[in-house]
């Protein structure tokens, strides 16, 4: 990850390496049981500098799921992610994540 | 350099009603009928101490010179900057991680009910970690010392 004015540039190369790395992490340390990366960098419209990584993940308690996001937000400070754990999703939001996101 | 001490104090006072609020706000919350406004109340406060908590640290890591870049992953990296400067406990880790992820829950789930169990437990983890948080901060930053002068 670069800053360059303000900026955080990140490759999609990159975004999709840390997403891996997210997932990783996501199922050894929190025993999440599916993780999804989607949006931007599965849809052909990432823009370093611009996108976020949007990752959707679940088996993660419900009660956990918060603070687990925590974590990994101070975990991958350097990086723009959007986690969206299953509990705190809207059912339809749920549906469109599943649909369209990509395991990894 | 600049000295903070004197700002960083006022924004410990400030974040005490904060936290006398989320006391008040705990004891209602343990009632069988509370209002549910006392859940938005609550979400409210801890946002508040979130934005307070950041703002210290911001004044905290400048006054010893600690530069952090701003960008848009500028509020998460200042965070990990302090967890990595200022040595915390792990439970006062949970709570820097929980309130970095409420914010940004809030922000991008507005709309959504506020969930009662949850909202109690950031309540219970903000007070039992906060005295903890002020008094480390407090010594490194020698406050006692400034008060003094």
């Amino acid at each position: 990850m670069k800053i360059i004015d303000g900026i955080d540039y990140v490759s999609l190369a990159e975004a999709k390496r840390v997403a891996r790395r997210v997932a990783d992490c996501l199922r050894r340390q929190y025993g999440a049981t599916k993780v999804l990366v989607f949006g931007s960098v599965v849809d052909g419209f990432y823009v370093p500098g611009h996108s976020d990584i949007d990752i959707y993940f679940e088996g993660v308690p419900c009660e956990d799921e918060m603070s687990v996001m925590g974590r990994l937000m101070l975990d991958f400070a350097d990086y723009d992610i959007d986690f969206r754990p299953a509990g705190l999703c809207h059912p339809r939001f749920k549906a469109s994540v599943l649909a369209e996101g990509l395991a990894i | 350099m600049k000295d903070y001490r004197g700002d960083i104090i006022s924004d410990f006072r400030r974040l005490d009603n904060v936290i006398r609020y989320l006391r008040e706000y705990q004891r209602e919350l343990a009632q069988k009928n509370y209002h549910d406004s006392v859940l938005s109340a609550s979400a409210y406060q801890l946002q508040h101490l979130y934005t307070g908590l950041e703002k210290i640290i911001e004044k905290s890591l400048a006054s010893k010179n600690i530069k952090v870049e701003k960008s848009a992953s500028y509020h998460k990296r200042l965070l990990k900057t302090y967890v990595e400067n200022f040595h915390l406990a792990e439970n006062e880790i949970v709570f820097v991680a929980d309130l970095l992820a409420f914010r940004h829950f809030t922000r991008s789930a507005y709309g959504s009910e506020l969930d009662a169990t949850l909202i109690r437990q950031k309540v219970t983890l903000a007070l039992t970690v906060w005295d903890g948080i002020k008094e480390k901060i407090s010594v490194q930053m020698q406050l006692d010392r400034w008060s003094a002068e």
